[in-house]
């Protein structure tokens, strides 16, 4: 595919890193070190230019898959995206927008924009999604309302059995697709036998998630009903979460450095959580407001060591759940091993869906869990897929290192030795994540 | 242990382009047929190059080649000993030659130098001739550029670095976004443009195997030739104006062709085009006064050797019509001059480069400007854009060391025994790939009376220049092989 690029930062730099391999990708700048270290690194056209430069795009081929809008100003992205039309036939536009308003506006459609990426507001309904499962560790959203969600096991009645029993528990209609015992992650065989305090990572159906995954915390002496709340950061992201947590009628309190913007977030939320104003830390903070009394701690500030900080001193000071936003993927695996739940950044966040939305079309999504060491590939059968009405024969290369799993009309079929492809089908493969170049090339070279 | 650098990443790509090579080798065989000739040890030596390198490939089938700055750079490196080896051996089987003479006529023609060893050319084995022009052909693209072509298409990621670390010229300007495009674009429009020339030549007069020989020569700005007397053969104008205008197009950067059959015009806009005709219209001009001051020649005639000859060496060809140093120690100086600017970046010729004395230029008007205004805040301009000082230092850097280069060949040759002229115009031909010098090594004669660790020498030079030094001397640095 043809794809455009506006916009060099963080995330449209690794956008481009992760579609070069298969698509032909052209990415615009206005910075030259920028384009200069990009001309270096990836096998990419690197442009120099203003975006909302109609001159910019006259190298680019004229019909495009997909133009994708990143820059840091809403304005620009917008803009861009409304020129671009004129220059050169695109085909699908993915905007990255920063301002909530324009969720509910009718921008996105008259601008003829296939997909508008709203992170913050993404990032809080993670966070929605996850206090809906009190007891989960983490949890993942995937297509067609299914979920991924880990949960550690303390019920004796699950533990001493193996896999295969345990998913019986949910009629087989949830897979079991990795296991975390003393901080090691693998893809667990049916007959491995679950112990006390194993995190299990549970794939299927929200519903049936929901219904019966509490039964293996249900002796976790540590948890409790979450009813007060300590948002660190009171950006856009810290806003957005407040916000959340407020309507699920929490109590929330939030703690920022910056003045002005405790006074903004104050207005925004109108009075309704408490904004405490941190400049000389938030030592003494912890007794007169009570902090150390809160269920659960999300440090939602752009700074990952500050955010990895906040969460070890919430830890300490007895606070149950802490959440830290990942903004830097280098402190990703950090975070994981220090036992903090880890919610994608507003940059990573807008690259990974911005990614899944240009693979869902056809093409591979590779999701990531338990700190990046599991990963997910899923490709979707379409008429246009060469192996359509084929067997495929999953080769035991590929069955030692993952799960290989169909879901058709919505059910599994489990552990498949071969493929035969229906439209519709959706191939999904479970497996550590050192696999993931292996796997991808299998999965798209085959299917 | 991880090891920093893929050495099977360098093996499968070294055996991608083994197993390239012997498939253009068949061409020098076909040719031996065509003329009788006894191929019966070629094709041997071609079937067993290939075969080895074949199953060296297929063992390596499955590795993911992902080579980065330093396999790239050792690689590269390899591949222009495997080459020299490579043609080198069919030099050895069919004529009289040692190997280490061999070896210098096998390099010289991958590097697109031109010098030969031999002084009976037309005596050669047709097939042999054939040979010297495609090793020309292919070394003047690159043939790293085709196999990147061929690697991106079995490995998508980790081509990049080899790229760069092979082309010639300052930076790897893209057409596409994918550098596997890029390249396969460029061995297209290389093969059109030596298409067109055959047929040219072959419309002017000469019969198909000089035309295509000639074609391959002219393109690549190599120089080798079927004939004793090189372009001084053949008594057309048509063909010696022919010759001219494809080697200035050679020596224009390949990319500003591609854009033109993109009916973009552009690329031919670039200052340094610009400066590149300009060179060669001044010089052209001022060895034709020369010419015709020394010689009772009529103005044309004068016009189509000097231009011819300047064509040649400012390109880097190394063709000759008429013996130049005849004309008078201010025609040498001409074409001194011209053997020292080169051609453009991203063109097959060689030498320091006309884009690289530009910047230099106008580096050095610039402290002058800014001796006059101390407070003035000043930068150079390429194309109305403004350079880099992180470029700037390299081409100082780059200029050092080529200068060093030739100037210890250069002394070198001279404690050898050979003349000054003789030595710095050896130096010069060798390490800017010209071919011809001056003196001893003149446009009339060859480099078959060095010894053979004379020859040894000069085939490093000449990969030195072919590479525009970094590349080699990155390996004689203790950094590079420092794991840490």
């Amino acid at each position: 595919m043809e794809i455009i690029i506006a916009g060099a930062g963080k995330v449209g730099y690794h956008l481009a890193k992760s579609l070069s391999i298969y698509h032909n990708i052209v990415i615009i700048d206005k910075n030259p070190e920028t384009i200069s270290k990009i001309q270096d690194d990836l096998d990419v056209m690197a442009l120099n230019g203003d975006v909302e430069n109609p001159s910019v795009y006259s190298s680019c081929n004229k019909n495009i898959d997909y133009f994708i809008a990143v820059t840091n100003s809403d304005e620009v992205n917008i803009i861009a995206s409304l020129i671009i039309d004129d220059i050169l036939n695109i085909k699908k536009k993915i905007v990255r927008l920063k301002n909530n308003f324009f969720i509910n506006s009718s921008i996105s459609q008259k601008l003829n924009i296939y997909k508008s990426i709203f992170s913050s507001y993404h990032i809080a309904n993670t966070l929605k999604k996850l206090l809906e499962f009190p007891y989960a560790n983490n949890i993942k959203e995937f297509n067609n309302d299914r979920i991924m969600l880990s949960v550690r096991v303390y019920n004796p009645d699950y533990i001493g059995y193996n896999i295969r029993e345990i998913s019986k528990e949910f009629e087989d209609n949830v897979l079991i697709v990795g296991l975390e015992r003393d901080k090691k992650f693998f893809i667990p065989s049916y007959s491995e036998i679950v112990k006390k305090g194993d995190l299990l990572y549970i794939f299927g159906d929200r519903n049936i998630i929901k219904d019966r995954y509490k039964n293996f915390e249900l002796q976790n002496p540590n948890e409790k009903k979450i009813k007060n709340c300590i948002v660190f950061g009171a950006d856009r992201l810290g806003i957005e979460i407040s916000k959340v947590l407020l309507d699920k009628k929490f109590e929330v309190k939030i703690i920022e450095r910056d003045l002005d913007k405790c006074e903004e977030a104050t207005e925004i939320l109108q009075g309704k959580a408490i904004v405490l104003n941190s400049k000389y830390g938030w030592g003494h903070l912890l007794k007169e407001e009570g902090l150390n009394n809160a269920d659960i701690l999300i440090a939602s500030t752009n700074n990952d060591e500050y955010n990895i900080i906040k969460c070890i001193e919430g830890k300490k000071a007895g606070i149950n759940k802490v959440i830290a936003i990942n903004n830097d993927r280098e402190y990703y695996s950090l975070m994981h091993s220090l036992g903090l739940i880890v919610i994608r950044g507003e940059k990573i966040d807008t690259y990974y869906s911005i990614l899944e939305n240009i693979n869902a079309d056809s093409f591979i999504t590779q999701k990531r869990y338990c700190g990046g060491r599991g990963i997910a590939l899923s490709k979707k059968i379409s008429e246009e897929s060469k192996c359509i009405n084929k067997t495929i024969s999953v080769p035991q290369k590929v069955r030692d290192v993952a799960q290989v799993h169909i879901i058709r009309d919505n059910e599994f079929v489990k552990d498949v030795k071969e493929v035969d492809c229906e439209e519709g089908d959706t191939i999904m493969l479970f497996s550590e994540s050192q696999y993931d170049d292996f796997l991808e090339k299998w999965l798209y070279q085959e299917l | 242990m991880i090891r920093t650098i893929d050495i099977k990443g360098i093996i499968k790509f070294i055996t991608i382009i083994g197993t390239i090579l012997p498939i253009f080798f068949l061409m020098p065989i076909v040719v031996g047929i065509i003329y009788g000739e006894d191929i019966l040890k070629f094709a041997l030596f071609d079937i067993i190059f290939f075969a080895i390198n074949a199953t060296a490939l297929f063992i390596l089938r499955e590795h993911e080649i992902s080579l980065k700055v330093k396999g790239s750079i050792i690689a590269v490196n390899l591949i222009w000993i495997l080459l020299g080896v490579a043609g080198a051996i069919p030099f050895v089987l069919y004529t009289n030659i040692d190997f280490s003479s061999a070896f210098f006529e096998s390099i010289s023609g991958f590097t697109t130098t031109g010098a030969t060893v031999f002084s009976e050319i037309e005596s050669l084995p047709k097939m042999i001739l054939f040979l010297r022009s495609l090793t020309h052909w292919l070394g003047g693209m690159g043939i790293i550029v085709l196999g990147i072509g061929l690697l991106s298409i079995i490995n998508p990621t980790g081509s990049l670095s080899m790229f760069k670390a092979e082309s010639t010229g300052i930076s790897v300007d893209k057409i596409a976004p994918k550098i596997k495009d890029t390249a396969l674009m460029l061995w297209l429009i290389y093969s059109f443009l030596t298409l067109l020339d055959m047929l040219l030549l072959k419309y002017f007069g000469m019969n198909w195997f000089d035309a295509i020989n000639h074609a391959f020569s002219t393109i690549s700005t190599g120089g080798f030739s079927t004939k004793n007397s090189s372009l001084g053969y053949f008594t057309n104008s048509a063909i010696i104006w022919t010759t001219t205008i494809f080697m200035i197009i050679s020596g224009i950067n390949f990319l500003a062709h591609l854009r033109f059959l993109h009916r973009d015009y552009s690329g031919y806009k670039s200052e340094e085009i610009r400066y590149y005709i300009y060179i060669f219209l001044i010089l052209s001009f001022l060895l034709t006064l020369v010419h015709l001051s020394s010689s009772n020649i009529s103005f044309s005639e004068s016009l189509k050797h000097s231009f011819f000859t300047i064509a040649s060496v400012l390109t880097t060809t190394g063709f000759a019509t008429l013996n130049y140093e005849e004309w008078g120690h201010t025609a040498v100086m001409i074409v001194f001059i011209a053997m020292l600017i080169g051609g453009t970046t991203g063109s097959t010729a060689g030498g320091v480069k006309v884009i690289r004395y530009t910047i230099i230029f106008k580096n050095m008007l610039t402290e002058v400007k800014r001796v006059l205004h101390p407070n003035a805040i000043l930068s150079i301009f390429i194309d109305n854009k403004k350079l880099k000082n992180s470029l700037l230092t390299s081409i100082f850097g780059f200029f050092t060391l080529y200068v060093l280069t030739t100037v210890v060949v250069m002394l070198y040759l001279y404690a050898r025994g050979l003349d000054e002229m003789t030595s710095i115009s050896t130096a010069l031909a060798t390490v800017g790939n010209i071919g011809p010098g001056f003196a001893k090594v003149g446009p009339v004669e060859n480099y078959g009376f060095f010894s053979w660790y004379d020859k040894w020498i000069l085939s490093i030079a000449m990969i030195i220049g072919r590479l525009e030094c970094y590349t080699v001397y990155l390996l004689l640095s203790r950094e590079f092989w420092k794991k840490f």
